[in-house]
This record gives structure tokens, C-alpha cells and sequence, in this order.
């Protein structure tokens, strides 16, 4: 390390004055390289946010998000309808499941080794890429279980995807509820299942909403996992029920889609919109797991 | 060579006095934690502060190497002199300040590195790059913190895997090793076992020779076992300032008096 | 509570413990009926095929008339298995409830309700037949009636209560064990199914030929993907390259440097950035990166000759560069938040300045969470692939920094679709290396941050 203007080492620094300042070159050279980053870093986010949302936001109108695709606007009304099967379905699978095994794994288990190889596995698995899930779920959904490209297939895949990380923050939050809370309600006579359901569920709550609300957010960005299995439908749905078995593509999966497709102008319009559209999602998911993590310090 | 004479004749002008405080008021906030403080700290003496906890003995302490400049809301006005130069001018170096009133903090803090690392940090940031050079600066800095006979088979072993006493000691050698000449103290054996304690107030008669040492404590039987001299800090004032031996014999103030026979504290 | 129930109390106990025990023997009696009612429906080519779980079992196989022939469509031993099962384990569920094994009885009856799941599976292997008997898919159905789903909804109403019968916190237990095994047992299927399936392929290219060889051509049958596993190599090393440096640097600013307020203004920006789906990230880096990298080397050729088209390793490397700064800067920004003040304040007290106190002392102590941090960002590079897709190029050359590659996720994704036979599986393959690399890093996370935990405990 160079140093200007310091005091050699071997010269006594007790007889050196202190008023006046030595400037070390390094220091600065540091100190210009952290502020560097921090600029590109922010720089990266403003540009990549201005430019789509200022491409996109001239295409977005009412009828681009009411109406189906015709002739003289391709509306993603459909698409929109499929994100929603996507992430309703979705939850409805893995929140119940993800919430009862996160409960039996920190409430009913002696927590021993087993738990411990039960926790790495889920921890493992938590940080495979979906790439990998869509390729199970091709094979298992989609040709196995008979159900070809669908939205039952791309939901299933997806449970297994946010499935791991649904039980891994729910059992952080429920780990971290105080262990006097259940004692004093079991010594009041309260069966297991009634504290669980009434002292120790509802302490973990703004935790496990957070994880609900960024498992939504992961869906919602989710592109990977989907390619393989749900299709590429953008058909209005004709029944309730019938249309989790029709191939329906996501917003995500739109995108990437219309950027493939860059004959006409248009097509680019449309990427931006859906860009846009996608961007105030994360904004608006990323205010919600705040507030819901503000509910969890209080 | 012409300047450094100049310094030690200042230095010998005044009267072997190390560190002056003026006039020092301090505010945290609205907090006014320091009420006019003066007192002049003579050179290779051991000048204990004590007082019942919350009178600012160790914000006090802290002035003297402008730790407190780490408390955004702090505020400080008078003078803080070392060797007849103002600290809390403008044009101050701290680092050079700091390195020349080096601290020994509360609780051991050594850094998560080796022994040898962490005695050789000082050293290597002021630009000590020589091995053995660095050798010979751990072995005389653990010597004088009376530690080397226990350290030296264990120099590449991490700091943490010492005992508390252990890890003092050693925080009391990294401090020696930037070769201060004011070591401030504060409560250094608050977290210690009793013969942990033995040790290094020994240590402290030891270093008197040297340095200047300026120590905060709250137990009384402490600061007449080392102190030559002891002020007597209470809501944030300076009640009394004299040699030990006297104050604890027969204190001026009615107040110092009830402290020291326990009556509040 | 009064321990002692009243007279009364125990009549309604009594009452309501009956109505599940013939409840769950009632559903339980009707499930095993309908092992003779129709039960699968088969339409090809306008014709009507519809059978129960008896015929399944009984006849060797249904026949089906084809354009041009006939066959008899065979049922597998799995398919007349589970159809068998579907019948014996209600029957073996009463007669545990009769002999008031509840545990067990319940346990029949979650069986019984898997079987209809079971025979779904072997759909494909039915369909398979017809298809070969010229029957295009699209005049082809096969559907299941409603006894199979009234057997996997009964199924499951007999196993509620008859686990009902051993009291409520019983219930509630084995409930959230059943999840519990669901959930588990879907992590370590999951697992066990991408080791396995990626081995035939490997077996049958050979091993060293699959890894170690240079040509990718599935229309050739040549199969080696070291051009692959050296693209997403390089991809994510370049990444971690460029984006470690600035993200503990911003990481640095942000917990050392700046002052709380800007801090706290310019930790969403990080987070949201975390957040935004990688279409966007790829969709930006195909509309700004690559026509950058166009115009900026429009001039050079690859190695082979060929023009600078921009989708190419550089651009692949910004991309997942700008992708991984966020993981990197919130987890080093943690990490350093979480290092003692009393390790700054002993740094400073030896007259350090604030900048080497950081880069001597602050970041060295937080070195173990930096570098899981890192290596977590690695896993999220090696594994990212829509955005890659779009700015790779997709061509199988040895990686080059401004020529065109295909990383082994985006080899995954365009293939799959329309891949068949061994090329299928040698996409498996594929997958198989990529899992290993990536329980590599992830093992290597959980040994990290492991040992990050314990230096904590020290101190």
C-alpha cells in the first residue's frame, strides 16, 4: 500500500505535529472505486427501468388489457386470465401443503437428525434452476401423467418449484415464535393442534404471508419452468373449470415469445407493455412483502 | 532535526502536562453528558476517572482519541490539548491522534485473525511491511503487555480460542504496537475474573514507566491500587481533581466523600 | 374444564363417534362397488370404448379398430395392479375400522385414493398403442369417469375419518404429516428423477465422449457438450468477474459509507432489482446489449470468420453480471452489517483511517457470508436461462467472447420440445451435469455460510 505524506516507520510519530493532515492515496483510490459501483449499480436500475417503462408505457390503454387479440390490437386479456389460473392454482396447491409440512417439521418432529437431512434436502433443492423443474415437469405432467401442455402441467411444475421455498421461511418464521408462548397455553390445557392454530400460527403470520406474497412473485416471474410445459395457448377461456386443462402461455412466457417474433413493430409495442405491466407487479409485490414484513417487527 | 527540537522544548514548556482539557462541554442530542470539564493529565502518571455509571467518565475518555466523533448526534465544544495542540482543530489528522492515544476498549475485542495478525495490524497499516521488522514489533509488544511468555508458542492460533484475560492482554499488546504514548483505559477489567484483573493492573504499574496512562473505572479500591492521580466525575462534571492518596483520604467535597464510602453509586 | 363429562356430554360423544365410524365404513362399502362401474372411457376414431375396473383387471386387453387394422390394446400389471388395489384396500380399511385399527385404516384408504393417480400415470403408455395403430392423436380421448374421481375424493372422506375416530389432535397430526410427506417426497423424487434419467444417455454416448466431446449435431448424432459446460463455465465465471467486484464495493457503500438515509433510499432500488423477472433482464440485454455489442466490434470477425452479430458470451456475461449484483450486494450487505462494532472501534482506535478499517478489518470478518453470497450468485448464473436464451445466439461453438454460444440451460430449453429417442435423452444428460454443478455450488453454499455461523458463535 503506497502512503503520501505519512510518517515513515521508523521516525518517532510522537514528535509530529498533529495538525496536519496526511492523505493516504490508497484510501481515495478505494473510496472513488465504492462510489463507482454504487453509481453503476443504481445507474443499471435507472436505465433498465426508464427505458421500458417509457417504450411501454404510450402502448398501454384499457383495451390493451381487455381485450382478446383481433385484428386491430392485440390485446393480452387472455394472458393475463392465464397468469391469474397460473398463480391461484398454483397456491392453492403448494400454500396448504408448504404451511402443514413446515408445521409437522418444527412442531411434531423431535428435531434430530432426520429434520436435519429433511432441511438440507429442501435447502439443496430450493436453488435448483427451473429449467430443471420444467424438465421434470415435461416429462412427468405433460407425457407421464397424460396431461400434455397445460396449465395444470405449468401449475404442477411450479408447485414443486416454490414448494421447498414455501417450507423453508415458513419454518424460519415458526421457529422463531417464542417458546413461552406455546408453554403457557399448553399448561392452560390446550390440546396441541388448538395452540398451534391459535398461538403459534397466528404469531407467525406476517412471516409466512411474506413468503406466500414472494412465492407469488416467483410465479409471476417464472418463465423457465413454464417453456416446457404449458404451452403456448392465448385463447380466452370458454369455462371455468375446463381451462386449467387447455395449454395457455404467461406473461412472462408472452414476452419472450413477441421478442422472438420482431417482424412488425408492433410485436416490440407489445413486448414493452407487457414489460411495463410486469415491472409495477414487482413494484407493487415488493411494497406488499415490506408491509407484511413491518407487521412481522411489530 | 531543527523542528523536532522546537516540539521538545513546547513539550517541555508545559510543565509535563500530556493532556489538557478546557472548557469541554459534550452533547449527545439534547443530552448534555459533559458540563465544563478542565483538567490537566500529567505525563507518565496513571490517572484514573471514576464516578457511578452514566457520569461521563468514559465519554470523557473518549474525547481524549475522538472515538466519540463515531456518535453521529455528538456535539463538542472547548478543547481537548495533547502536547499543546488542539484535537478538535480542523486541521487535525485523526488517524495520526488516534494512533498516538491508542484505547483498550471494555470487553476484549480482538479481531477474528491470528494473534500474530492481530498485533501486527497496527503496524501493517502504517506502512510496516518488513517480516521481520513485524516480528520483532509482536515479540516487544507482547512482551509489554506481559503476555508473550504465555503467547508465544500459540502466534498463528486465532485470537479467540484465548481465555478473557487472554484476549485483554492481548488487545492492551495491539495498542502498544503502533508505539503510542497515551494509552486510554476503559473499564479494561470490567468483564475480567479477579486474577485476570491481578494481572493487569500490574501490567498498568509496568506501563506507567513508559506511557502516560489514563484509565476509566468504577471500582474505587481499583483506582488507589494504580491511579497516582483520580478525578471524580459525577452527572457529566468534574466534582474533584487531585492525587489519590489524598483524595481518598480526605476528599474535598462532600460528595466525593459519599461515593467513595458507598454511600450512593 | 370440568374433567368429569356429564351424562349428557358422553351420549352426543358417543352419538357423534358412530355417525364417522358408519360414515367411513358406508363411503368405504360404496368405493369397492365401484370397482364394477365404468370407470375409463377410450373414444378413437368415433368409437366408444368405456370400461370398469373389472374388465381392467379381468380381460386380457380391450380391442381397438384402427383405420387399416385392429389390435387388442394390452393393460400393463401396473395399470391391473393399481385398479386392484383401488378395490382391496377399502375392503381392508373396513375391516381395520371394524377391528378398530384406525391408524391403519386410515392408511387403506389414502391408498385407495392414490390408486386412481396411479393409473393416471399409465395413460401415455395406452396412448402410445393407439397412436400406433394410425389413429392421429387429435380423434383420440381418454378420459376417466366419475367413479375415479369419486374414488380418490372418497378415498380420502374414509381416511379423514377414520383417523377422526382416534380424537381431533391425532387427526391434525396425521394431516400435516401427510403434507409433510408430500412435500419431502416430492423434493426427493424430484432429485432421485433427474439423477436418473440423465444415466441411459450418458451410458449409451459413454461418458468421456458426452462431456469431453467438441461437436454438438444431434441431426448427426454427435453428442458432445464440452462446448456447452465450457460456455455456461465461462458465462458464469465472467459474471462473478464482473459483478463480485462492483457488488461488495456497492455492498461496502452501502452499510460503511453512506449515510443512513441515502442507504435506505437505495436498498429498495437493490431489492426491486432482485425482483424483476428474467424475460425483462434478457428482453433488455436483446434490445440495448447486443446491438451495443454490434456496433462497437463491427468491424472484427470471430475466430471462424464469421460476422459480429452481438447475441454472443459478452453479452451472456453483462446479463447474468447485472443479474447477480443484487444477490451479491444484499447478502455481503448483511454480512457486514452483522460484523461487531467493537471490531471497527479497536481498528480505528490504532489510528487506522475508515477506509482501511473496512478493507482490513470489516470485510475480512465478513469474508464467509461475502463468499456464500458469491457462491449463491454462481448457482443463479449457471442455472439462469431465459435471459440467457435471448442473448446468447444459441449456436453450439466453443465459447468465444464475441461469438455466438449455447449454454447447457439454453440447450435444455429450445430443444426439448421436438427432441425424440436418444437426443431426448442426451438432453437429460444435460440435465444430469447441470444438477451435479449445481448441487456442487449449493453444497459448497452450505459449507460456507455453515461455517460463517460458527466463527459468529466464537465471537
Amino acid at each position: 500500500m503506497q502512503t503520501v505524506n505519512s510518517p515513515k516507520p521508523s521516525e518517532d510519530v510522537n514528535l509530529l505535529s498533529l495538525h496536519k493532515k496526511r492523505i493516504k492515496v490508497s484510501d481515495i483510490i478505494w473510496r472513488i472505486l465504492i462510489y463507482i459501483s454504487i453509481i453503476i449499480t443504481v445507474g443499471i436500475f435507472a436505465i433498465i427501468i426508464l427505458y421500458i417503462i417509457i417504450n411501454g408505457i404510450n402502448y398501454i390503454s384499457l383495451d390493451f388489457f381487455t381485450k382478446a387479440p383481433n385484428d386491430s390490437l392485440e390485446g393480452i386479456l387472455p394472458i393475463i386470465i392465464n397468469t391469474l389460473y397460473v398463480e391461484v392454482v398454483t397456491l392453492l396447491i403448494a400454500v396448504p401443503i408448504g404451511i402443514g409440512s413446515a408445521i409437522y417439521l418444527t412442531q411434531y418432529v423431535k428435531q434430530g437428525k432426520f429434520v436435519k437431512i429433511i432441511r438440507f434436502c429442501t435447502e439443496t433443492l430450493a436453488g435448483i434452476p427451473s429449467i430443471l423443474f420444467g424438465l421434470f415437469g415435461y416429462t412427468v405432467f405433460c407425457i407421464m401423467f397424460g396431461l400434455g401442455s397445460s396449465i395444470i402441467a405449468g401449475c404442477l411444475t411450479m408447485v414443486i418449484c416454490v414448494l421447498p421455498n414455501i417450507v423453508r421461511t415458513t419454518e424460519e418464521t415458526l421457529l422463531t415464535v417464542p417458546k413461552s408462548y406455546k408453554d403457557g397455553a399448553l399448561a392452560l390445557g390446550a390440546g396441541k393442534f388448538r395452540v398451534i392454530m391459535g398461538i403459534v400460527l397466528p404469531c407467525a403470520m406476517p412471516g409466512i404471508l411474506t413468503s406466500i406474497i414472494l412465492a407469488v412473485g416467483r410465479i409471476m416471474g417464472e418463465s423457465a419452468a413454464f417453456l416446457l410445459t404449458i404451452g403456448t395457448g392465448t385463447k380466452m377461456p370458454k369455462n371455468l373449470f375446463d381451462h386449467i386443462f387447455a395449454s395457455g402461455r404467461t406473461l412472462t412466457l408472452h414476452l419472450y415469445y413477441m421478442s422472438g417474433n420482431s417482424s412488425t413493430k408492433d410485436s416490440m409495442n407489445i413486448c414493452f407493455g407487457v414489460a411495463t405491466i410486469l415491472l409495477i407487479m414487482v413494484f407493487i409485490l415488493n411494497c406488499l412483502a415490506k408491509l407484511a414484513a413491518k407487521g412481522f417487527r411489530k | 532535526m531543527g523542528k523536532k527540537s522546537d516540539l521538545k522544548s513546547k513539550k517541555n514548556k508545559s510543565n509535563d502536562i500530556k493532556v489538557s482539557i478546557e472548557n469541554l462541554n459534550l452533547f449527545y442530542g439534547n443530552f448534555w453528558a459533559l458540563k465544563n470539564v478542565t483538567l490537566d493529565i500529567p505525563k507518565g502518571k496513571v490517572t484514573a476517572f471514576i464516578g457511578p455509571s452514566g457520569c461521563g467518565k468514559s465519554t470523557c475518555l473518549k474525547t481524549i482519541n475522538r472515538m466519540n466523533d463515531l456518535v453521529s448526534s455528538c456535539r463538542i465544544d472547548g478543547k481537548v490539548l495533547i502536547d499543546n495542540e488542539d484535537i478538535y482543530d480542523p486541521k487535525t489528522d485523526v488517524t495520526l491522534l488516534r494512533r498516538r492515544a491508542g484505547m483498550v476498549f471494555q470487553t476484549p475485542n480482538p479481531f477474528p485473525m491470528s494473534v500474530y495478525d492481530n498485533i501486527a495490524y497496527g503496524p501493517r497499516i502504517h506502512g510496516i511491511k518488513n517480516k521481520a521488522k513485524l516480528d520483532e514489533v509482536v515479540e516487544r509488544s507482547l512482551k509489554g503487555a506481559a503476555i508473550w511468555d504465555d503467547l508465544k508458542d500459540k502466534l498463528k492460533k486465532s485470537a479467540f480460542g484465548l481465555s478473557g484475560g487472554q484476549q485483554q492482554r492481548l488487545c492492551i499488546a495491539r495498542a502498544l504496537a503502533v508505539e503510542p504514548d497515551v494509552i486510554l483505559m476503559d473499564e479494561p477489567t470490567s468483564a475480567l475474573d479477579p486474577i485476570s484483573t491481578l494481572k493487569i493492573e500490574d501490567l498498568m504499574a509496568e506501563l506507567r514507566k513508559k506511557y502516560t496512562v489514563i484509565i476509566v473505572t468504577h471500582n474505587m479500591q481499583q483506582a488507589t491500587r494504580i491511579a497516582d492521580k483520580t478525578a471524580f466525575f459525577l452527572l457529566g462534571e468534574v466534582i474533584e481533581y487531585s492525587d489519590t492518596a489524598s483524595m481518598f483520604k480526605n476528599p474535598a467535597d462532600p460528595r466525593t466523600e459519599q461515593y467513595i464510602t458507598g454511600r450512593f453509586g | 374444564m370440568n374433567m368429569c363429562l356429564t351424562e349428557k356430554e358422553k351420549k352426543t360423544e358417543h352419538i357423534k363417534t358412530n355417525i364417522k365410524f358408519f360414515s367411513a365404513v358406508g363411503v368405504g362399502a360404496l368405493i369397492v362397488l365401484f370397482f364394477i362401474f365404468p370407470y375409463m372411457q377410450i373414444i378413437a376414431n368415433t368409437k366408444n370404448y368405456i370400461l370398469s375396473g373389472f374388465d381392467i383387471l379381468t380381460l386380457p386387453g380391450v380391442e381397438i379398430a384402427g383405420l387399416d387394422k385392429t389390435a387388442i390394446i394390452k393393460f400393463s400389471t401396473y395399470m391391473k395392479a393399481s385398479v386392484l388395489l383401488g378395490a382391496i384396500s377399502p375392503i381392508c380399511g373396513i375391516l381395520f375400522l371394524i377391528f378398530k385399527k384406525f391408524r391403519f385404516a386410515g392408511i387403506s384408504f389414502a391408498i385407495c385414493a392414490l390408486t386412481p393417480l396411479m393409473s393416471l400415470i399409465n395413460i401415455a403408455n395406452i396412448k402410445n398403442q393407439i397412436i400406433d395403430l394410425n389413429i392421429s392423436s387429435n380423434r383420440l380421448y381418454i378420459g376417466f369417469l366419475w367413479p375415479f374421481f369419486l374414488i380418490l375424493i372418497g378415498g380420502l372422506i374414509c381416511s379423514v375419518l377414520s383417523l377422526w375416530l382416534r380424537g381431533g389432535e391425532k387427526l391434525a397430526e396425521s394431516v400435516f404429516f401427510c403434507f409433510a410427506c408430500v412435500s419431502v417426497g416430492s423434493v426427493l423424487f424430484v432429485t432421485l428423477y433427474m439423477a436418473l434419467s440423465g444415466i441411459p444417455a450418458i451410458s449409451e454416448i459413454g461418458l468421456f465422449k458426452f462431456l469431453f466431446g467438441t461437436k454438438w449435431n444431434p441431426s448427426k448424432q454427435v453428442y458432445g457438450i464440452l462446448p456447452l459446460i465450457l460456455s455456461s463455465i465461462f458465462g458464469a465465471a465472467g459474471a462473478i468477474i464482473v459483478g463480485v467486484p462492483i457488488g461488495i464495493l456497492a455492498a461496502v457503500f452501502l452499510s460503511e459509507v453512506s449515510s443512513k438515509k441515502i442507504a435506505s433510499l437505495i436498498r429498495p432500488v437493490v431489492e426491486l432489482l432482485a425482483g424483476i423477472p428474467s424475460v425483462i433482464y434478457g428482453f433488455f440485454g436483446m434490445l440495448v446489449i447486443v446491438p451495443l455489442i454490434r456496433n462497437l466490434f463491427f468491424d472484427l470477425t470471430t475466430l471462424d470468420g464469421k460476422p459480429i452479430i452481438g447475441d454472443s458470451l459478452l453479452a451472456v456475461i453483462i446479463v447474468l453480471a447485472i443479474m447477480v449484483l443484487p444477490t451479491i450486494i444484499s447478502t455481503a450487505e448483511t454480512s457486514l452489517r452483522a460484523v461487531p462494532i467493537s471490531y471497527r472501534e479497536a481498528s480505528l482506535g490504532l489510528g487506522a483511517t475508515p477506509t482501511q478499517t473496512i478493507f482490513k478489518v470489516t470485510v475480512p470478518a465478513a469474508k464467509s457470508g461475502i463468499l456464500s453470497g458469491v457462491v449463491l450468485g454462481v448457482g443463479r448464473a449457471i442455472g439462469e436461462t431465459m435471459a440467457v436464451i435471448m442473448v446468447a445466439g444459441n449456436i453450439a461453438n466453443m465459447p468465444e467472447l464475441l461469438g455466438s454460444v449455447r449454454l447447457l440451460t439454453t440447450g435444455i430449453a429450445i430443444d426439448m420440445a421436438y427432441s425424440s429417442g436418444l437426443f431426448r435423452q442426451a438432453l437429460f444428460g444435460i440435465g444430469l451435469v447441470l444438477f451435479v454443478f449445481i448441487m456442487i455450488v449449493n453444497i459448497s453454499f452450505m459449507l460456507i455460510s455453515k461455517r460463517g455461523v460458527q466463527i459468529d458463535a466464537n465471537s
